[in-house]
């Protein structure tokens, strides 16, 4: 188990260093030049070339890619901003709590919210409850997240007047985001609650247990459930790494200053400093959330722990 | 968990001393005659966050709202008519050929008490250069010798009009001692000569400015109009980066002032169609600079090489209607390449445009060049900003009736900016641009800006190019040597002009007076606001 | 000797061909029985039908040309000459989502196809070869799936510009991964079964026994993947018009309409509540599709 843990700790540096080459070599050859952008209209050609030599993009690939790869990874400097002049690993620093506070709320509701309409409407199977949640479940994730956002904001900002259409001033601000955040990911978490719980009620155990004559509120929530929790548990880690990522487009619809925002603008400029900076650091968190996930997950159910060393025994023979 | 910047500690007293004190004595006496009670603040919201507040950087809408003349202060500045007024620089005169002598005040200090003297001036310029803001003025400015503690010399090495007063006004002059001891060259922390200090930022969301305690400038008769103090003690700047909430944000109250970014849609909640504010508003109303038109590709890969092509195509389009269409009143059909905001526009240029609509005009034009009904495809390229969009669309709409089929192609701005430079990629982008001046605002027509011996629009015509080089120099430079560029490049139909927009500084009615500056940005200390 | 292998093997290919084919053809008859048994799975496919027929013949079925401007009546509400109402230059909105479904409909297959052809491709390769090729092809899907999809995709779109194949280029580079998982896994479970590891003994090349013996095997789980991922690129394709990237107004792209909209949502809700019901039917059609299909082709998923 620790041999496996190492290793799949270890194995996250060459992957997040594909991510920083991938990344670079993708704004590398992105067209459009960041000196023209920065000069604006009225700037000349010659302008723009003598700010392109000071700025270091006449360099070969190469050469630039070796000095982002070292500065990034052997100086831990994501570099300063094009537009700016300002420190990109600071302001995304800055800018993590509120994408942060977003992707975990939203999480958080995923899980409060979804998991009990799923497991409701297991154990109602084609009941009322079931339908209601199936069909509020598939309209969930059929709706665009920023339409939605739209929409709320049409009819609790313009028309109620009862919740702020942007910005993070209060609490307030954030219901609107993180429900639409939130939305595609709770009827996710509703469809495979349902489906992993309608698994575990059919059973061979379950059916033995009821034979057995256990009371039927035991079986589902004393052992049903239990069960179905652990494939849920890769599912809420992909969500929140996902989230992360997600929250871009609502953080652009409520004028949230999170990171996806600081991103965005930062593609349309040619800001290349902070979207490698960007894409590493979300890269990272994201890999380490599902390293977590991954680790949990070989805890709780132990099969994994033994598939593991199946394969790898079994690897082993091959090679050998 | 934001980050946020406290330097009340270096205030010891001053403005923290006395706030909530509506009226204090260091605040100068313009409020004196008010009947009703000020406020001390007033909220203002942006469209766009400031993300840096280094002196140098590019210009940018919420840095010029946010800390131009208000925490740094340049040598000189023009007034919302173009008048130029002396802040940092006691007078600057021309010494010879050029040459100009810059005398300073000999008590400038900044916000931490840094005194200003001729080096610094030349520190800033450095800076300034070295940071990019100024890397177009290279080819103007030449070297400063210094005299004494507050005189210097520049030297510059281009006759260009407005070269000037734009080095005057656009470098900002910091203490290099307060420079160098700031951590991170006044990205967070900025110290500067103004009346207003920064009090807190946000990333992204918030920026507040207060004011220092004492302004250096103690003549009250010597103060410039960007330094003055009225009873603003403080300015609150929200971030809202959705141009429909940020229309929303005004008319809840969230904030007092929207200095820009309210868009044509909105407008009609705060104007009404003769541009007079609604109940419950204020508006100072300001012709825009930027100046939209549709470049012609005038290389030989294009069928906009023929000027009769180029010429039916503006007779063809109906700019008036698609004016009143898109923008209603809010923007006005361009008759020429320049527009009255410009001090060298030749007002009898608005009588008539250079290309009315005629579509039977156009449709001759176009047989003249050789071309029967759908003959022509032409590829428009415009950028991802929704109005461009609509324009783009009633263009081809126009010019189908004309028998000429349009592509239009959006690319975002990025892209845009460097697609321009092929030469076949394109028959025609809409755009837009300004300037100091009419030729500032023509740099495309210039075959010095660009180095494959042809212009922006691929052109090489020596006539143009003197007639240019006239416009643009300062001996030469007057209405009538730019009316006859204006003349000319209407005439060869290079650039069609369509249309310039007003600019609108909106306020709710607490703020009953309102003073601005060049860049749109309110004069806090020249407006009047009422309190709650 | 060597003739008597080649003649035992060929009766032998013929007859594990024509069993698979066999059970494939029997399976396929079950699933779609299966299929047409649920009534939201049809209604789904039925909805289908029709907005591909609207995306095909929106030429003839527009009441007006998509690009046709009408200053005069411009932001006019829905009225019986335009049921949807016109935008702020008075182009018809119900021709202008009719035009649209081309767009958006033909994103979301074409994207997605790609995506599954990538992703057949690389899981192929990786499930037959084992060792190095394997292994890097593996480690690129780990890269891959480090970045965050909608990120991935707005980056590379950006890269690509705004035009179509750019778009659904853009929009298929996070399916590629995933679906080479499942493929690699499902030929890793497959080639240990009898009939391949009769083929192999009898010498068949290695790609001849992926393209004839084990692609096929795996169409249900790729079908799957197909139709439950296209939903997903609709909206997809959306948000990117909404970013300012994909695909771009004037084009009207469902979208590039919401986008194009948007500006004017306080006074003219129509623009933006129109082509926001059409995505969210069309998304909602294909997921019912892809759920009814899961349960038809995947009997132990069924409930």
């Amino acid at each position: 188990m620790g041999k496996y843990l190492i290793k799949r700790i270890l194995w996250l540096i060459p992957v997040i260093l594909g991510v920083a080459i991938l990344i670079f070599t993708i704004m590398y050859f992105v067209p459009g030049d960041p000196a023209a952008i920065i000069l604006g209209t009225s700037a000349t050609q010659q302008d723009i070339e003598a700010l392109r030599e000071s700025m270091g993009l006449n360099e070969p690939y190469i050469v630039q890619l070796g000095s982002f790869l070292k500065q990034t990874f052997l100086e831990f400097d994501l570099g300063t901003s094009y537009a700016n002049g300002v420190s990109v690993s600071k302001s995304l620093m800055e800018r993590l709590p509120q994408t942060a506070i977003i992707a975990v709320i939203s999480c958080l509701m995923q899980i409060i919210i979804g998991i009990p309409l799923g497991v409701t409407a297991a154990v109602h199977h084609n009941k009322w409850q079931d339908r209601v949640s199936v069909v509020a479940a598939m309209i969930g994730i059929s709706i665009p997240n920023f339409w939605l956002a739209y929409m709320l904001i049409l009819l609790f900002s313009y028309n109620l007047g009862w919740l702020p259409a942007f910005g993070t001033d209060s609490w307030m601000s954030y219901i609107m985001p993180c429900f639409c955040a939130a939305l595609a990911g709770m009827a996710n978490e509703v469809r495979y609650t349902r489906t992993y719980m309608l698994e575990q009620i059919r059973s061979d155990y379950v059916v033995t247990a009821r034979a057995k004559g256990l009371p039927e509120r035991t079986i589902r929530y004393g052992h049903a459930l239990p069960n179905t929790l652990i494939p849920l548990i890769t599912g809420i880690g992909g969500s929140l790494g996902a989230a992360l990522g997600g929250t871009v487009i609502i953080e652009n619809v409520f004028s949230i200053p999170g990171i996806g925002q600081y991103m965005v603008n930062a593609i349309g400029n040619r800001d290349y400093p902070v979207v490698r900076g960007g894409v590493v650091i979300l890269s990272i968190l994201f890999s380490i959330i599902m390293l977590l996930v991954d680790i949990a997950y070989s805890f709780i159910d132990p099969r994994i722990k033994s598939q593991y060393i199946k394969s790898s025994s079994k690897k082993n023979k091959e090679v050998g | 968990m934001s980050r946020v910047i406290s330097r009340r500690d270096f205030l010891k007293g001053s403005a923290a001393g006395v706030a909530g004190v509506a009226f204090s004595g260091i605040l100068g006496g313009s409020f004196v005659m008010a009947e009703e009670e000020l406020a001390d603040s007033i909220t203002v919201g942006l469209q766009v966050d400031p993300e840096t507040f280094g002196p140098w950087t590019m210009a940018q809408a919420a840095r010029q709202q946010i800390m131009y003349f208000t925490i740094f202060e340049p040598l000189a500045m023009l007034t919302v008519d173009g008048e130029r007024e002396m802040v940092l620089a006691k007078s600057v005169e021309a010494e010879g050929d050029m040459c100009y002598r810059i005398e300073l005040y000999d008590y400038i200090y900044d916000s931490i008490g840094n005194h200003i003297t001729a080096s610094d001036v030349i520190f800033s310029f450095d800076q300034a250069i070295e940071q990019g803001a100024l890397s177009w003025a290279t080819k103007y400015l030449d070297h400063f010798d210094q005299e004494d503690d507050y005189t210097l010399l520049m030297y510059v090495q281009d006759e260009s009009a407005v070269a000037l007063d734009m080095l005057l006004k656009t470098v900002f002059i910091v203490s290099e001692e307060s420079y160098n001891a700031s951590s991170d060259g006044f990205v967070t922390n900025p110290i500067g000569t103004g009346p207003y200090q920064l009090d807190s930022y946000t990333s992204g969301s918030e920026a507040k400015i207060s004011l220092r305690g004492e302004y250096w400038q103690t003549d009250d008769s010597l103060i410039s109009t960007s330094a003055t103090t009225g009873s603003i003690e403080s300015v609150t700047f929200k971030v809202i980066t959705d141009t429909t909430q940020l229309a929303l944000a005004l008319e809840m109250g969230d904030v007092d002032a929207v200095p820009v970014g309210i868009t044509t849609t909105d407008l009609g909640n705060f104007l009404n169609d003769d541009r007079t504010p609604k109940d419950g508003y204020n508006v100072e109303t300001l012709l825009n600079p930027l100046l939209y038109f549709m470049a012609f590709n005038c290389g030989e890969n294009s069928p906009c090489a023929d000027v009769n092509v180029r010429q039916a195509i503006s007779y063809a389009i109906d700019m008036d209607a698609i004016v009143t269409n898109v923008f209603g009143t809010d923007a006005v059909t361009a008759t020429t390449n320049s527009s009255p905001y410009y001090a060298d526009y030749d007002e009898s240029l608005d009588e008539a445009p250079a290309y009315g609509y005629d579509a039977d005009k156009a449709k001759e034009l176009l047989e003249e060049a050789g071309y029967s009904d759908g003959d022509i495809t032409l590829e428009l390229m415009i950028n991802t900003e929704s109005n461009y969009a609509q324009v783009a669309s009633l263009v081809q709409a126009y010019l189908a009736v004309i028998g000429i089929t349009v592509n239009i192609t959006t690319y975002e701005s990025g892209l845009f900016t460097t697609t321009k430079n092929s030469e076949t990629d394109w028959d025609m982008f809409l755009d837009c641009t300004q300037g100091l001046n009419t030729p500032g605002r023509m740099g495309l027509l210039d075959i010095n800006g660009y180095t494959t011996g042809a212009n922006g629009v691929f052109v090489t015509d020596d006539t143009l190019q003197t007639l240019f080089e006239t416009a643009n120099a300062a001996t030469t430079y007057s209405t009538e040597t730019v009316t006859d560029l204006l003349t000319y490049v209407d005439e060869m139909d290079y650039v069609y002009p369509m249309f310039y927009q007003y600019s609108y500084v909106l306020t709710d009615d607490e703020v009953t007076e309102i003073s601005v500056d060049r860049n749109y940005s309110l004069i806090y200390g020249k407006c009047t606001v009422l309190a709650d | 000797m060597a003739d008597q292998t080649k003649t035992v093997s060929e009766a032998d290919r013929k007859l594990f061909k024509q069993q698979a084919r066999e059970a494939r053809i029997k399976s396929f008859r079950e699933g779609w029985y299966r299929m047409t048994r649920n009534k939201a799975t049809v209604i789904s496919l039925v909805v289908i039908v029709i907005l591909v027929l609207i995306a095909i013949l929106a030429p003839i079925i527009s009441p007006y040309d998509y690009a046709a401007v009408d200053p005069l009546n411009a932001n006019q509400g829905p009225s019986l000459a335009h049921p949807f109402g016109t935008d702020n230059i008075g182009r018809d909105l119900m021709s202008r989502i009719f035009y649209g479904a081309r767009y958006s409909i033909a994103i979301a297959f074409v994207s997605q196809g790609i995506g599954i052809l990538g992703g057949i491709l690389l899981g192929a390769i990786a499930g037959y070869f084992e060792g190095l090729l394997s292994d890097v092809l593996m480690r690129l899907c780990d890269i891959l799936q480090a970045i965050p999809a909608t990120l991935l995709a707005i980056v590379v779109s950006q890269s690509l510009g705004s035009g179509f194949l750019a778009t659904t280029i853009a929009l298929s580079i996070s399916t590629i991964p995933s679906v080479g998982r499942i493929v690699r896994s499902l030929i890793l479970q497959i080639r240990n079964q009898e009939f391949i590891e009769a083929g192999r003994a009898i010498d068949c090349s290695g790609a001849r026994l992926i393209i004839r013996h084990i692609l096929p095997n795996i169409i249900p789980q790729v079908i799957i993947s197909f139709t439950g991922g296209l939903s997903g690129k609709i909206i997809e394709s959306a948000s990117l018009s909404y970013l300012g990237l994909g695909i771009q107004p004037p084009t009207p792209e469902w979208g590039a309409l919401l986008s194009d909209g948007k500006a004017y949502i306080r006074y003219y809700p129509h623009l933006v509540i129109a082509p926001g019901i059409f995505i969210i039917i069309a998304a909602l059609a294909f997921n019912l599709v892809g759920d009814g299909l899961r349960d038809a082709l995947d009997p132990k998923l069924r409930d």
